[in-house]
């Protein structure tokens, strides 16, 4: 006959014999052996924790680290003091169209030098050139102006560029950007 | 009623929820072992302490009774312990530390029986029967008198059936843990473990009645 079993399946005899041989195996490992193996396991840990430091390939990746963060850094205060003083971006933009404007009237007078040398070309061909009208301050220099993200960071920035649509003519993108203005900021007064 | 009867009966009332409660300490054990080992690899030595201190005793025990010498448990013991602390940077948790410890433990006693081709299971274990505090002489001598039945029961036993049957008590490990430990199949290793525990349960019980 089977000895009987119980609920986690093994033999109740089975259990019995567990019992007894847990109640009376109870040796403890030595005393000397236990300090001989933390002190082992201390001196590998310490090791190894020291040898992670000296890894040679460790120094060049910190110094390429270093550069790389710094570099992320100045990157980051130009951003911001861009962001803080837009008149200097507006200035180097307007710089820039107007040393463009300058060389395309110096070709335009280049052209009409040549034309006045060339006796068999009629003056009709030319196309009249309003030399007046390309002048550095008036050129266009957009198709489709409007204010940039800059300009509409903050309200006045905004209000200045609005106006300056204004004064250039572009009556209905400032009717635009002054209808987005007051949808952003329900709250602006018209200084 | 002798004292190793009394100690039987008031295991047996207690046995109803003793797999319960290996379980739950087998899924806790498992998880903070685990962590414990990868914090050593970081180089954290308490984290290693804590570990062994949880392991060393049932390790040695182990050891001890499956050499069932003194001297060879101890060497065995230090050799096991060094190999898990040497290979601690290559360890994975894909299994439960004890799983993992007694493996290696169990390597190293097959390699010392290989070592030693004239390994005779010549008991030369030496009792440490400290007292305590509750322990009366009389209980004293009858604990002295049952683990020496004991440790001859399991001297008597193959080292195969020894081996399974010490994976079983002092790693608390299931069938499928042993198979992996000692390399056989599942079928095998559950054999083992009947044919140990049935020696056993013949042997002590011949001897306490015979002592009664």
């Amino acid at each position: 006959m089977n000895a009987p079993v119980n609920q986690s399946g093994s033999h109740a005899e089975d259990d019995v014999v567990s019992a007894m041989y847990r109640q009376t195996a109870d040796e403890n490992a030595p005393d000397h052996l236990n300090r001989s193996i933390l002190h082992r396991a201390r001196k590998a840990g310490a090791r190894s924790t020291a040898r992670f430091w000296q890894i040679g390939w460790l120094q060049p990746i910190a110094l390429v680290a270093v550069v790389g963060l710094s570099l992320t850094l100045i990157l980051d205060i130009d951003k911001l003091v861009d962001a803080d003083n837009p008149a200097a971006t507006v200035s180097q933009g307007r710089n820039s169209l107007d040393r463009a404007a300058a060389a395309a009237l110096e070709q335009i007078r280049e052209a009409e030098s040549l034309a006045q040398q060339s006796p068999g070309v009629s003056d009709s061909t030319t196309p009249p050139l309003m030399v007046e009208q390309i002048k550095p301050g008036n050129i266009t220099r957009d198709d489709n102006p409007q204010c940039n993200v800059t300009q509409r960071a903050t309200t006045a920035l905004w209000w200045q560029c609005i106006q300056s649509l204004e004064r250039r003519g572009y009556a209905e993108a400032a009717t635009i950007e002054y209808e987005a203005l007051f949808a952003a900021y329900p709250v602006f007064e018209v200084p | 009623m002798s004292v190793s009867t009394t100690v039987e009966l008031s295991i047996k009332s207690s046995l109803g929820t003793h797999e319960d409660r290996a379980y739950a300490r087998e899924m806790t054990d498992n998880l903070e072992d685990s962590a414990l080992m990868l914090r050593y690899q970081d180089g954290d030595i308490a984290a290693f302490e804590a570990l062994y201190r949880r392991h060393n005793d049932s390790l040695y025990r182990y050891l001890l009774r499956l050499s069932l010498n003194h001297a060879t448990a101890e060497d065995l013991f230090q050799e096991a312990w060094g190999k898990i602390i040497n290979a601690r940077q290559n360890y994975r948790p894909t299994a439960r530390f004890s799983t993992y410890l007694f493996r290696v433990a169990h390597n190293c006693f097959i390699d010392y029986i290989r070592r030693n081709k004239r390994h005779t299971a010549e008991i030369d274990i030496d009792p440490d029967l400290s007292p305590t505090t509750d322990d009366a002489p009389d209980h004293l001598t009858e604990k002295r008198l049952f683990r020496e039945r004991l440790n001859r029961s399991l001297a008597d036993l193959p080292e195969e059936q020894r081996d399974v049957f010490l994976l079983h008590e002092e790693a608390g490990l299931s069938i499928d843990a042993i198979a992996k430990v000692t390399g056989v199949n599942r079928e095998t290793t559950k054999s083992r473990l009947r044919y140990a525990m049935k020696k056993l349960k013949t042997t002590l019980t011949e001897s306490n009645e015979g002592m009664a």
